[in-house]
């Protein structure tokens, strides 16, 4: 039971200032005209301190509450992308959420409070702690993607992703209390030792199922094939910010908790040979539609959005080695992709802009007709995005895909990693076609320029150092993220 | 300040990136000019002040190393010879006599070509563009030259590489000068595949990339013997033929010389051409260690020495006599190489930067008199008009001559002298025939452009360049006669100060040194007397047949010796040769490629995306938009798991 001299308030005070913060732009919410422009900033300097906070706590691994949360490199590493998403996410809002009024307060602090829901999640080894880092992340988005709430698109968004939503949380607390039942601890670590104690003989059956509710409901988080069908809808209908967040923080929240509970409980070697193959299914069936689905889109952001679904395949394939190398290249695909997504959405996000309207929710490619000539420099960002995307060197999405299929290839899961690459390849045409718009046709018409917001070029600019960054000097984050669980 | 040394390259790549990131539109002209001369003049003074601190490293430590970070992290690897090796490189640069003399020379002629050129390159449009290839040149040479690793060094051999390219198509609009560009590109790239080759043969071989570390295996007597030893030799030597222009791969510095003049000094006379050199005695250990690679070296440096020679004497264009100029002159500095003498090469290749970069800046200045005239049969009479250009080019001439005193004597001298004491009578005698073309086709062009009668058009009003084009002619002119004196021969009086400077960088090691036998005194003052003889002939030749009798010259070319000539002034045809032997075939193969890959390759391909669409088109439909839809699917993916986990 939680004793008071555990409770070591240091080790959660980033999450404690991000909810704070997320309840003072709340209250600030409620009245004030200039309550927009406050909220940002207030929001912002939040998430910066929450940072600065988290950096505090490196290199000494911490428990708190009686081992139910725990703070080491693992969990210290997806915090601070989640803050930086998060950061980067609160300046691409600028512009977007201002048009919200007196409501920007609102979505502020769910984004803030979401991003809270995703540090208790990664950082919990307690299957409680982790279902209420799950709700607390997965309400306050349901909540985001409808934001605008006069729109019938975002409406429709928040009603599908709530209702599946709803389905899968169902998987994971039937899930939860097949483990607890078999085992009679809700404790990772606990299952783990009984689970190892039992690998000798046959696991058992309830235990073996609870393992299986907790994968799919997982998987429909990290929107893995088939329980993707939600993503593409709820992608394009959420405010681009809000998507570009959904893409890159959600998933890695997602593969942080899966990880832990694979890492933490199933990884003796013979329940390892259960859930493998499992991935390696996942994994392909993700690849396979992801890609294809994407050469089929004429619309960027829903193309994006397939591609996010296409990236999870990648990662998938890391988890199905079941190695720890597999864990080292997921955080650091997870680090380097949230760099390159979040800047390509942060550019559709820009492009979509229309003065006085808000956003638009057709991004479609004939809009980019021509870009290259008329906004050199944010085309010039998009293309590096892209082809990081595509895995190109110098970037980062290179050393991602080479440090995930040198895992496969390593655990000897060669066909996964052909067809890994074999996807890539095929990727590159609904890439580079964006790229061909944008430089090799002429634009239709001299239409309104889109006006870009000072805070949301130095989000690109964010994105745009990490991306290249990460490509050419891969080896200290790689360092970083070694041996981890 | 040595450790300041990454500082030495990194001052002109990052003003190249200001000039062509913002020049075209923010920085007025005057300021390019100033970033870029200012960043060269830094790196010098830089170079200058690192060189005097190497002074202070201890006896036996030739150089010093600066990491700035890791490039290629550590993989593991196996050697040919079945070891465990790591391969690792690093952002690293090295310091020592020879690539602190290397820099130097860079830097030094550097600033001053850069100096002439904002007088020369005033009123053109791309100005901007011009000096931020001139100062990416300038990094990358000495990324080139610095480099502590074969990697590093790579950088810098493809970045002079594509800069050559960008220099010589400057004016991309003209059709003959993006060819040139073109075909030095493709020439270098001919070498540069046998350079990689080379590099990636040397990791397998000793397991590592260091330079320092493979030479000192090999002057320890290690490595992985002698057949090893002459495979990679001639593989560098291939990448050295392809960048100092040597034969058979020289075809693309004539062509060349399509670019602005400066650039011709400065690239294709005084510093890009002599990588090669700088490389083979860089990697002397392993050249030596394999007499086959020094025998072709050395043959292959006479051959291009008097094929280019005999070609430079017949030519009528003044660029394109001091094209041919250069790659004799390169043939000299592997003639060298091949015997062994590498500081006489390297001391030649100083000199040689002095006078022809002199000499190009010369000619440049003649061009920029007469609008742009490059034929010599319209010149001639020039000196009283051009008084400033043709003192600093006659100097520069009587260097390369070889006229005692002069740059260019004690270099010259050094490498006969070499190829005499060890050994190499031939090789000897074949310099000896090279001084006699030296000294005949630089004093033709001297004698048709600034003597004898003027055959200038009357459209033409010779008038001498700006200050800043005759500061710099001035300074590198003094610099031909005066920047040998630091490598005065002892028999001489003088200590051979570089020499001796380059002596512990230079050293092979147990293969054999530098000049095997020693010379008596007096067979030295013979072997310069004859060098000395042989450079006055060609004057005296020169000065026969151009201005006292050219009804001789007439008579000879259209007599006897007429089917000689005429080859010679087709330059042997290889061009020509190139022409029918390579570049149709491959015409041929690309063309029936391009068949293959339109009807087949391309229909195979439009095939696969059409059908990855339709498959894409298929899938899309179950995106119904319909929640219970979606429920559905996830229902099922749920059973297919459970399935598998619960088997």
């Amino acid at each position: 039971m939680i004793l008071p001299q555990d409770l070591s308030i240091h080790t959660i005070l980033p999450m404690v200032l991000l909810s704070a913060t997320g309840l003072a732009v709340l209250i600030l919410g409620t009245g004030w005209s200039r309550t927009a422009f406050m909220a940002r900033w207030l929001a912002l300097s939040g998430t910066l301190l929450a940072c600065l906070a988290t950096a505090a706590l490196w290199g000494r691994p911490a428990e708190s509450f009686a081992g139910a949360l725990v703070l080491d490199r693992f969990a210290l590493v997806l915090h601070l992308v989640f803050q930086i998403s998060c950061g980067i996410t609160i300046l691409f809002s600028f512009r977007s959420a201002g048009a919200l009024g007196r409501r920007s307060g609102e979505y502020y602090s769910l984004l803030l409070f979401c991003t809270v829901g995703m540090m208790v999640l990664t950082a919990g080894t307690n299957l409680l702690v982790i279902f209420l880092g799950l709700e607390v992340l997965s309400i306050s988005l349901y909540i985001l993607s409808g934001i605008h709430r006069e729109r019938r698109e975002s409406i429709e968004a928040a009603l599908k992703y709530f209702i599946l939503g709803a389905f899968s949380t169902c998987f994971i607390l039937y899930g939860i209390a097949f483990l607890y039942g078999a085992s009679g601890s809700l404790d990772l670590a606990e299952i783990g030792r009984i689970l190892g104690r039992a690998a000798a003989r046959e696991t058992s059956g309830f235990m073996r199922a609870g393992l299986g509710l907790m994968i799919v409901g997982f998987a429909f988080k990290i929107a893995a094939v088939p329980f993707h069908s939600w993503a593409p809808d709820v992608y394009q209908g959420a405010p681009t910010a809000i998507t570009g967040f959904m893409a890159t923080a959600t998933k890695a929240a997602a593969f942080g908790g899966l990880l832990r509970v694979l890492y933490l409980s199933f990884s003796a070697p013979a329940i390892r040979e259960t859930w493998g193959p499992v991935f390696a299914l996942l994994a392909v069936a993700t690849m396979v539609v992801g890609n294809l689905v994407a050469l089929a889109q004429d619309d960027v952001k829903r193309l994006l959005a397939y591609s996010s679904i296409a990236h999870a395949g990648y990662l998938l394939i890391a988890v199905a080695t079941a190695t720890e190398a597999g864990v080292q290249g997921i955080l650091f695909y997870l680090v380097s992709y949230t760099f390159m997504t979040l800047g390509a959405f942060g550019v559709i996000g820009l492009i979509g802009q229309k003065e006085g309207k808000g956003e638009s929710f057709s991004h479609n490619l004939a809009e980019y007709a021509g870009l290259g000539y008329r906004r050199p420099i944010l085309a010039g960002a998009m293309t590096l995005f892209l082809l990081s995307l595509t895995g190109i060197p110098p970037t980062a999405g290179f050393m991602g895909k080479f440090y995930i299929f040198r895992a496969a290839v390593g655990s000897h899961h060669v066909g996964l990693a052909i067809l890994g690459v074999i996807f890539s390849a095929i990727s590159a045409y609904y890439y580079l076609n964006i790229i061909v718009y944008m430089y090799m046709k002429r634009a239709p018409r001299e239409g309104m320029e889109p006006r870009i917001s000072f805070a949301g070029a130095i989000g690109i600019g964010i994105s745009l150092a990490g991306t290249l960054y990460l490509g050419l000097f891969p080896t200290g984050l790689w360092g970083l993220v070694g041996n981890l669980l | 300040m040595l450790n300041w040394i990454w500082l030495i390259p990194l001052i002109p790549l990052c003003s190249a990136a200001v000039i062509g990131l913002f020049g075209a539109r923010l920085l007025p002209k005057r300021l390019v000019s100033l970033l870029a001369c200012g960043a060269v003049l830094g790196s010098f003074v830089l170079a200058g002040g690192a060189v005097l601190d190497l002074r202070t490293l201890p006896e036996d430590v030739e150089g010093h190393r600066v990491s700035l970070g890791e490039w290629i992290p550590a993989i593991g690897v196996e050697t040919f010879q079945g070891e465990e090796a790591e391969l690792q490189v690093e952002w690293a640069f090295r310091l020592d006599a020879l690539s602190g003399l290397m820099a130097l020379v860079i830097t030094g002629v550097g600033f001053f070509i850069h100096l002439y050129s904002i007088g020369y390159m005033w009123k053109d449009r791309g100005y901007w563009r011009y000096f931020a290839y001139l100062n990416l040149f300038t990094g990358m040479m000495l990324v080139l030259v610095l480099g502590s690793s074969f990697a590093v060094m790579f950088v810098g051999w493809e970045g002079v590489g594509l800069c050559s390219y960008l220099l010589i198509g400057f004016w991309y609009e003209d059709r003959t000068c993006a060819q040139a560009g073109r075909k030095a590109f493709l020439v270098n790239r001919i070498g540069d595949a046998g350079f990689l080759l080379a590099v990636l043969g040397i990791f397998g071989c000793f397991g590592t990339l260091e330079i320092s570390s493979v030479m000192e295996t090999l002057k320890l007597g290690g490595g992985p013997g002698v057949w090893w030893c002459t495979v990679l030799a001639l593989l560098l030597f291939v990448g050295a033929c392809g960048k100092s222009a040597q034969v058979p791969l020289y075809v693309w510095l004539p062509d060349a010389m399509a670019g602005p003049t400066p650039v011709s000094a400065l690239i294709h006379a005084a510093t890009m051409v002599t990588a090669g050199v700088y490389m083979v005695s860089r990697c002397g250990a392993l050249f030596s260690a394999s007499p086959v690679a020094m025998t072709v070296v050395g043959v292959v440096g006479g051959v291009t020495l008097l094929l280019s020679g005999t070609v430079a004497v017949l030519q009528t264009e003044l660029k394109k006599v001091l094209a041919y100029s250069t790659v004799s002159q390169l043939g000299y500095m592997f003639l060298a190489l091949g015997v062994g003498a590498y500081g006489a090469a390297i001391f030649h290749l100083m000199t040689h930067a002095f006078f022809k970069a002199v000499l190009f800046l010369g000619a440049g200045s003649v061009m920029h008199a007469l609008g742009g005239e490059q034929e010599m049969r319209k010149m001639g009479g020039l000196f009283g008009k051009l008084p400033w250009t043709g003192t600093a080019m006659l100097l520069g001439s009587l260097s390369m001559v070889g006229i005692p005193g002069m740059a260019g004597f004690f270099s010259k001298d050094g490498i006969l002298l070499g190829a005499w004491s060890s050994g190499h009578k031939g090789i000897w005698l074949v310099g000896l025939l090279g001084a006699v073309l030296t000294g005949m086709y630089i004093f033709r062009l001297m004698f048709l452009t600034f003597f004898g009668e003027s055959r200038v058009s009357s459209e033409h009003h010779p008038h001498e360049s700006p200050w800043s084009m005759r500061a710099a002619l001035v300074v590198l002119g003094v610099l031909s006669v005066a920047g040998g004196w630091i490598g005065i021969p002892a028999v001489l009086g003088g200590n051979d100060w570089l020499g001796k400077r380059l002596a512990g960088v230079l050293s092979v090691g147990g293969h054999g040194g530098e000049a095997g036998h020693h010379v008596s005194a007096g067979m030295e003052y013979l072997l310069m007397g004859a060098a000395t003889a042989a450079g006055l002939a060609g004057l005296y030749l020169a000065w026969r047949w151009t201005l006292s009798r050219p009804r001789e010259a007439a008579r000879l070319r259209s007599g006897a010796l007429a089917p000689v000539c005429r080859l010679v002034e087709e330059k042997y045809l290889v061009d020509e040769l190139y022409d029918a032997a390579v570049v149709r075939p491959y015409y041929g193969l690309c063309n029936a490629s391009e068949r293959f890959d339109v009807r087949v390759v391309n229909r195979i391909v439009d095939a696969s995306g059409w059908m990855g669409r339709l498959a894409g088109h298929v899938l899309k439909l179950f995106q119904t938009g319909y929640v219970r839809n979606y429920a559905l699917t996830f229902l099922f993916g749920a059973a297919v798991v459970l399935w598998l986990i619960l088997r």
